[in-house]
């Protein structure tokens, strides 16, 4: 779905997840942020850019 | 083998069978609501885990017990209507919505835990419910001592046990499949000609996220991830053994519950077995199970078709 079901940027996409993911224990360990987090940063861009999807759907009209 | 099916006979595996199934049942009712709504709900473990931290956090923070049950059927609500702004109003994607709604809230539910904890150190904890002391159980044979691993007695788990099954019929009821009305017109399963399926399905959502894990347990430890990692295909799970019927539903659970509670025992009897097989047995029997009982599963024609006013 982050990808917008386009084969390459299923490649981003899992590069992006897999960033977040491989970066959050040490992130944690760092700054004292509860790991969690990485979970919440993934779900937002995924429900970002699933309301994202519905307004490309529209028009704006003057 | 014989120690296989004495294992049938004791008290305290139809203990934990009834305290296993007592919060999937939960999760049954509010799926049930979803999808007779017409919703696919597939955020149910996140919803389970937020409604149980902020059950818990409540009560740890300073308020009682009963307030930290309102306050986590308040905040599972409040997830509820997040899905249902997402999937009614704008009409988006059922399944992906549901997985980024629980992937936000296990995230989000986590959070406050603390993030440096040393390894086994001992998680803070509540004093959870105390047992219900039902005079009718007295004379039950394992009354009034610890019959499960876990520590639960009897009486405490047929009280919550009571209330999942008690809640059953309550569920089945709003629905009745004989009410009649328009499936295909987006409200799901008979809502009446008159219902407006948008406010059917808020409410269905909101009314599942209410009702989903209610704070009962008093260690830190049993929301870690770990508890409601797949949790949410476990309520689905008696969802298939159908939906339309909250009974099957109820029994669905419990067959899970007995499944699992089951090949916890084993483990201890049965030797040379690597001990992944037995977990992988309650998933292996319910999907059996599922393949026996879907064939002839109903379900709402309007499930997981977004309602456009003006459309249908």
């Amino acid at each position: 779905m982050l990808a917008a079901l386009h084969p390459v940027g299923v490649v981003a996409a899992a590069v992006f997840v897999a960033t977040v993911f491989v970066g959050r224990d040490a992130m944690s360990r760092a700054t004292g942020v509860p790991s969690f987090i990485a979970d919440v940063i993934v779900a937002l861009a995924l429900l970002t850019m699933l309301v994202a999807l519905l307004f490309t759907s529209y028009r704006v009209r003057r | 083998m014989t120690e296989a099916l004495d294992l049938l006979f004791n008290a305290s595996l139809w203990a934990a069978v009834l305290r296993i199934a007592t919060p999937l049942i939960f999760g049954v009712l509010g799926a049930l609501l979803c999808e007779r709504a017409g919703v696919l709900n597939l955020g149910i473990e996140g919803i389970m885990t937020m409604g149980a931290m902020v059950g818990w956090l409540s009560v740890f923070l300073g308020a009682d017990l009963w307030t930290g049950l309102l306050i986590a059927a308040a905040a599972g609500a409040l997830m509820g209507l997040l899905h249902a702004m997402l999937t009614v109003p704008l009409g988006l994607s059922q399944h992906v919505s549901g997985l980024g709604i629980t992937l936000f809230r296990l995230g989000a539910g986590l959070l406050p835990l603390p993030p440096d904890r040393e390894v086994g150190e001992s998680p803070p904890t509540i004093e959870p419910f105390r047992p219900l002391d039902i005079p009718s159980c007295r004379t039950f044979p394992s009354s009034g001592r610890s019959c499960s691993a876990g520590g639960a007695h009897l009486p405490r788990a047929d009280r919550r046990g009571g209330h999942g099954l008690c809640a059953e019929p309550h569920a089945a009821r709003p629905c009745d499949p004989d009410d009649g009305g328009e499936p295909a017109r987006g409200g799901g399963a008979g809502p009446g000609p008159d219902a407006d399926p948008r406010r059917l399905r808020h409410g269905g959502l909101g009314a599942d996220g209410a009702g989903r894990r209610v704070p009962d347990h008093g260690g830190l430890q049993q929301l870690l991830p770990r508890d409601g990692a797949g949790a949410g295909l476990d309520l689905h799970r008696p969802c298939g053994f159908r939906i339309l019927e909250a009974g099957k539903g109820a029994l669905g659970a419990l067959l899970f519950a007995f499944f699992d509670a089951y090949q916890l025992r084993l483990q201890t009897v049965v030797e040379g077995v690597p001990y992944q097989l037995f977990l992988m047995a309650p998933y292996i029997l319910s999907i059996v199970a599922l393949i026996l009982v879907a064939r002839r599963a109903q379900v709402p024609e309007a499930l997981m078709t977004p309602y456009r006013r003006g459309e249908r």
